[in-house]
């Protein structure tokens, strides 16, 4: 790994690191933007240099500062404003649905578990009242009181049965990211190819492609001579690969 | 450090409209990503190139825009971005709200400069 290498790597690690209050899907889409935009950056500038890299990685911002962003769009008012909000907005007064459906939601969680959260949903549901929002949150509340007997259960039954080198694998498992650009992409060997071929294999893997010419007596011209990392590589969160190209 | 309050109201101001901003390059073609942020970074409208990606990522779960990937020649794939037309309809609105405050706020600002 290049120096170059590591300062990505630093920071997209970072990034992760602070991408951890977002959704799962939220964080492999970031993730993916942001490599990509590092590795079209570095493509555009044909250079991986550390002042290349550095300059790319300073008008991206801090990780702090794309996370906080992105903690910002998710509480962001959609621009289309629905039809019925002036009227929802309106408060009127709570019936006995409304009484029965908070009842059954919260204590009856505790006194009643499952079947009094489900019916406490089917009250909620029936409000004239209430509006889809609040309608939407009674459904959380629910869902929680039914889910969380049934989790701590299974919980129970899981700790019970399950050995500590299960556990091990699940916790391991946990932070790989699959994507269209996969991050922990395998860099493909383009050893002795055009340098056509090879720019195209390698850019399809998601890594920007850097170039060096160099004259050679055993490699015929315009194929590729050497790479860096070598083919093979579980390359991480790099995000370019050095190809030499023989001049003849 | 606290921001003079100018730049706080600059930075308030281009939270405001950047998304409309974003609209409006993405409805002049079908853009690549690395190109809309670039051009936003150029035009002084954003400061944190990286912070776009959550909002382009918003906007397309609001059906305002939708993407897809085309494979590069000499970088990763790259994921463009295409104007629904819910997201035109937006645009739309807001150019028409934009022109109206615009020239409002520009008509007390004229005002208050010949009262000096």
């Amino acid at each position: 790994m290049t120096v170059n290498d590591q300062i990505v790597s630093e920071y997209l690690d970072r990034l992760y690191e602070c991408a951890r209050s977002l959704s799962r899907s939220q964080v492999e889409e970031l993730m993916t933007d942001v490599r990509g935009h590092v590795a079209a950056a570095i493509a555009e500038a044909g250079r991986d240099d550390e002042a290349t890299v550095r300059t790319v990685l300073d008008r991206l911002g801090t990780p702090e500062d794309i996370v906080a962003a992105a903690v910002g769009e998710v509480s962001a008012v959609p621009p289309v404003i629905e039809s019925g909000t002036a009227d929802s907005a309106r408060t009127r007064n709570w019936g006995w649905r409304e009484a029965v459906a908070v009842a059954l939601l919260v204590p009856g969680a505790f006194f009643a578990p499952i079947v009094g959260p489900l019916t406490g949903i089917a009250f909620a549901w029936s409000s004239e009242v209430w509006d889809k929002g609040t309608k939407r949150f009674a459904y959380v509340i629910g869902t929680v009181g039914v889910a969380l007997p049934l989790f701590l259960f299974a919980a129970g039954v899981s700790l019970f049965t399950a050995t500590s080198d299960q556990m091990g694998s699940f916790i391991s498992n946990a932070p790989v990211i699959s994507g269209n650009v996969a991050p922990t992409g395998r860099v493909p060997s383009v050893v002795g190819m055009s340098e056509e071929d090879a720019t195209r294999a390698l850019a399809k893997a998601g890594f920007a492609v850097i170039k060096d010419y160099q004259a050679s007596d055993s490699v015929p011209l315009g194929r590729v001579i050497s790479m860096d990392p070598a083919g093979g590589t579980q390359n991480g969160w790099s995000v370019s690969v050095r190809i030499i190209i023989s001049i003849g | 450090m606290v921001a003079e309050p100018n730049d706080r109201v600059m930075t308030g101001l281009r939270r405001g409209v950047l998304e409309y901003c974003v609209l409006a390059l993405i409805s002049e073609g079908e853009s690549y990503a690395f190109d809309i942020v670039r051009e936003l970074g150029e035009r002084g409208l954003v400061t944190s190139e990286g912070t776009i990606y959550p909002m382009l990522s918003r906007l397309r779960k609001d059906g305002l825009v939708s993407t897809y990937w085309m494979e590069s020649e000499s970088g990763p794939p790259r994921r463009y971005y295409k104007l629904s037309e819910q997201g035109a309809a937006v645009l739309r609105a807001f150019t028409a709200d934009w022109q109206n405050f615009s020239s409002a706020v520009n008509a007390l600002l004229h005002t208050s400069m010949k009262g000096e």
